[in-house]
């Protein structure tokens, strides 16, 4: 019994459609992430699976419970908004405590007040129990949310972009924070970000929405180093990737790709994909997936350097190819190469990918590469 | 351009103050000296020191009016209260309906005060019908709501209720939109039903508006000269003689401007501490932004 | 499956109550005005009819007649100036006044920022015999003159707050920019602020506008003489004059109220920025 699951959801504002026939399941105790750029439908999904929105088609169930029209506080979730949403005039602990007495349940103060230093104990608020919203650093208010949405002890936990009003350092530092409860608690937890290092980091899997429709759900290696389509593996990683259109030809047994101006054999990496010959595909390789070496004799395809930029302990090296097509290319720590020089492009086989040109989606064939 | 420095934002105030103290702060002083002499029809005749203070406090004029004013502006208060605060939360989304609305409530405030009291004179009026046409079913036909005290005071409150709750609307719903919306989506997920919600939620975090509408509604109502001038007259009798009626009398009709100064004097006194409160109110609300 | 249904039921009762609410409230708010609309129209002798008709059988202008042959042009024309000179006046002060507080830093600035909102919170009928006194005093009352600037010292306050917060939202570097290229800072203001400053200024100018035009306890006690009356005191004087005949009284009292009502609709949106600018969000 899957934890959450959507059938066929869908969700329209207007003319204007939100999310298209979503179909989702997320087991209990994973981690998921629903990754995209804004208006993607990713906040939509996690509004429907709140009940804060009435959904148009499909069902959504949580536990092996149909909840369509059952209201957001009897569906047996938390939810930890954007901006927390802490009650302004409450203090820390009322927060907390909120939702216990809001249901009316019959729990007695000395019940409500053990569940609440319990909870503040674990996330290690407990001793700003007696402070009020306005007084707390970002983190502590980011406690004090995931706090009030413990203390309820759900079967899913729903966290709208709950890290992106931080700033950077303490971004990092909250995500490894977050990983820890998760691990420590086995909840469940429904996650919507728009930062794919994020989606990365912190899940078990990732589902990718782009307009309204899930792109692709899977395991975060799967979604990069497999990505189902351009948008997916544009989307997902450090920077976008490498795109080459062009046709794709056979030649002797090996296929390669020729387009820009440029011919790139696929090498070893040719019977994971299923293409046909003159087709029009696109290439697509991420920075780490072409290497430059300083002699341009020494592979198929010459470049020039355009410019380069260290990144950390590595250095991306931009490069005009072909027809004249920038490429981006990760290059050693210690290697120099300057503005203009000539280099050569070496293709690594294991990071490339195809593309059919028309649909987009990738033409990798199921099954057929190694895990990493 | 440089050495315009200094003075240059005071230039700029100057007609403001000019403006403010000439027509403000001068005739408060005059007014002062008026209420501490003899003074009918602008003929001052003799220093009465607090002599005119004492005779107002004392005349049974003042008395059945403090009596009227309390009425009405309470009864007045706590309907339009009650009233723009539904309207407020009934017509809080942006819909076009609720825009449309929120106008069409608004009518009656942006009109002349003058004017809606004379058309609901009309209303209340026998000759119109209007009144009779529908107490007679509730078998209250044949009288005549004006004459009648009770009535007369029913009938100012709804001239003040008709005309202000969107004045107390508009005041509530500014606050309103001030809430962030996401605490209450949180209090829906928490569990919170909609009355728990407006009760823990709604009410606290709108106090400081609460207050400062409360408080003008409330400077509001004592003061107003207007609608019982038109309406009733101050009648029957002095049911409806407000304060605002009372000053004007004394000091319009009868002209012992002495005596209205000194009255004046002592509601300024009134209105300048619920002012105070209102300033106070306000820099809290500054605070707590 | 089942739930369905009468969730889908409970909806539509909920619809027609809140449409059943709704009519009330309009009806509630308007009802008095449109009855007004409806006498006015009517013939005398159907006025005091009895049921009384909602929609005029026989439309007439009579009344309307009657108030012109009665001279309602000239209190007409008196409020009409009246209102203008106060706008321009306030607007024109207002300008100033917030501009200064807007942009400068200076002593006594929170002094007057708390004076204004003093100022507005007093209650008119309370100024009304000192201010008579004085303005008997400089000889300026039943004159034009005189209404005008006391209108423009009642509305000063809230055309300088309605200002000041507008001023507030304009960035500074328009006019640095402006008066690098060598403007002065009046003209930087007059040609880079004002411009921007569009709504700002039509809301605190409707908001003069409505108070002139409406006023009628100022006007009562200032100009009662025939030759300096604003409407709304012909209006009162109507009653007096007109007794019962409640036919040219509506009509007097649809006179005053239609030019309003007209311009609210077609500017309501300032009208509501205006009103809570003045109480409660700064």
């Amino acid at each position: 019994m899957s934890a959450v699951r959507f059938k066929g959801v869908g969700k329209r504002f207007g003319s204007v459609v939100a999310l298209a026939d979503l179909d989702l399941e997320i087991e209990p105790g994973e981690f998921v992430s629903l990754l995209g750029p804004s208006g993607s439908g990713k906040t939509t999904t996690l509004n429907l699976l709140a009940g804060l929105l009435p959904i148009d088609e499909g069902e959504i169930s949580i536990g092996d419970r149909v909840v369509n029209h059952v209201p957001p506080d009897r569906r047996d979730i938390a939810m930890v908004f954007q901006n927390y949403a802490l009650y302004p005039h409450m203090s820390v602990h009322e927060n907390i405590a909120f939702p216990l007495r809001a249901r009316g349940r019959a729990l007695d103060d000395a019940k409500i007040d053990a569940m609440v230093t319990g909870v503040a104990g674990k996330l290690g608020i407990g001793e700003l129990l007696a402070r009020y919203p306005k007084e707390l650093s970002g983190g502590q208010q980011q406690r004090v949310a995931l706090g009030r949405a413990m203390v309820r002890e759900p079967k899913v936990f729903l966290l709208d972009e709950p890290l992106s009003n931080l700033d950077a350092r303490l971004r990092l530092r909250m995500r490894r924070d977050l990983k820890a409860l998760h691990d420590a608690l086995g909840a469940t937890i429904v996650y919507v970000t728009h930062d794919q290092a994020e989606a990365m980091t912190l899940s078990t899997r990732v589902a990718v929405f782009n307009h309204g429709r899930l792109q692709q759900f899977d395991t975060p290696e799967a979604i990069y180093h497999r990505p189902a389509n351009i948008f997916v593996g544009n989307f997902v990683g450090e920077r976008e990737m490498n795109l080459i259109p062009g046709d794709l030809a056979v030649e002797n047994g090996a296929s390669v790709v020729r387009g820009r101006g440029m011919a790139m054999a696929l090498g070893s990496a040719s019977p994971t994909f299923s293409a046909a010959a003159g087709s029009r595909v696109v290439l697509g390789v991420r920075a780490e997936g072409i290497v430059p070496v300083a002699d341009p004799m020494a592979t198929d395809v010459p470049a020039r350097v355009v410019a380069t930029e260290r990144a950390g302990p590595e250095v991306a090296v931009f490069a005009s190819a072909g027809d004249g097509i920038e490429l981006c290319c990760r290059a050693e720590a210690h290697a120099q190469f300057g503005k203009g020089q000539a280099i050569g492009l070496r293709f690594v086989p294991e990071y490339l990918h195809l593309f059919d040109a028309g649909s987009e989606k990738s033409l990798r064939i199921r099954g057929s590469t190694k895990e990493e | 351009m440089r050495f315009r420095g200094a003075a240059e934002p005071y230039t700029y105030i100057v007609p403001l103050l000019a403006l403010e103290t000439l027509f403000v702060a001068v005739p408060l002083g005059i007014g002062f000296y008026y209420s501490l002499h003899k003074a009918d029809y602008f003929q001052i005749a003799g220093f009465r020191g607090l002599d005119n203070y004492w005779a107002v406090l004392q005349s049974p004029l003042v008395h059945e009016s403090l009596i009227a004013t309390a009425i009405f502006a309470f009864g007045s208060l706590i309907l339009t209260f009650v009233l723009g605060f539904s309207l407020a939360l009934y017509l809080e989304r942006d819909t076009r309906l609720n825009a449309f609305v929120r106008a069409v409530v608004l009518v009656p405030y942006v009109i002349a005060m003058l004017v809606g009291s004379l058309l609901l004179k009309w209303i209340f009026s026998r000759d119109a019908g209007v009144m009779d046409m529908m107490l007679v079913p509730l078998g209250l036909g044949d009288v005549s709501i004006l004459a009648d005290p009770k009535g007369a005071m029913a009938a100012l409150m709804y001239n003040a209720v008709w005309r202000d709750s969107a004045f107390a609307m508009v005041l509530l719903m500014a606050g309103l939109k001030a809430v962030d919306p996401r605490l209450y989506a949180a209090a829906r997920v928490d569990g919170a039903g909609p009355f728990y919600r407006f009760y823990r939620l709604t009410l606290p975090l709108l106090r400081i508006p609460i207050f400062i509408t409360v408080v003008r509604l409330l400077i509001h109502f004592v003061n107003v000269l207007t609608f019982a001038l038109v309406l009733t007259g101050g009648g029957p009798g002095s049911a409806t003689q407000t304060m605002g009626l009372t000053l004007y009398r004394i000091g319009f009709v009868d002209f012992k401007l002495g005596n209205a100064s000194a009255l004046a004097f002592l509601v300024l006194l009134f209105n300048l501490a619920l002012i105070a409160v209102l300033l106070r109110l306000f820099r809290e609300r500054r605070g707590a932004t | 499956m089942n739930a369905a249904p009468s969730w889908r039921r409970r909806a539509l009762v909920r619809r027609a109550i809140n449409a059943a609410i709704t009519l009330t409230i309009c009806l509630f708010a308007l009802f008095p005005i449109l009855w007004g609309l409806s006498t006015s129209l009517k013939p005398s002798g159907r006025i005091l009819a009895f049921p009384p008709e909602l929609l005029p059988s026989q439309p007439t202008l009579e009344h309307y007649r009657l108030l012109v042959k009665t001279g309602i042009h000239g209190p007409l024309a008196n409020s009409a100036i009246v209102s203008f000179a106060t706008v321009v006046l306030a607007l024109v002060l207002g300008t100033l006044a917030a501009y200064a507080l807007a942009r400068f830093e200076f002593r006594g600035k929170r002094a007057i920022l708390f004076a204004v909102i003093a100022i507005m919170s007093i209650p008119l009928p309370s100024l009304l015999v000192p201010s008579f006194i004085f303005l008997a005093l400089l000889g300026l009352t039943n004159t034009l003159t005189g209404l005008a600037l006391l209108y423009t010292t009642y509305q000063l306050p809230i055309t300088v707050w309605i200002l000041y917060g507008y001023f507030r939202t304009i960035p500074r570097e328009y006019e640095n920019a402006a008066m690098i290229d060598g403007y002065s800072r009046l003209e930087a203001l007059r040609k880079v602020v004002l411009p921007l400053s569009g709504p700002g200024l039509i809301a605190a100018g409707l908001f003069v506008l409505t108070f002139a035009w409406n006023d009628f306890v100022v006007a009562v006690a200032m100009n009662s003489s025939e030759g300096a009356r604003t409407l709304p005191v012909a209006i009162y004087g109507y009653l007096g004059f007109f007794g019962r005949e409640w036919g040219p009284l509506t009509a007097a009292a649809m006179v005053s109220v239609v030019p309003v009502i007209v311009i609210f609709a077609l500017f309501q949106r300032y009208f509501l920025s205006g009103m809570s600018g003045g109480g409660v969000k700064g």
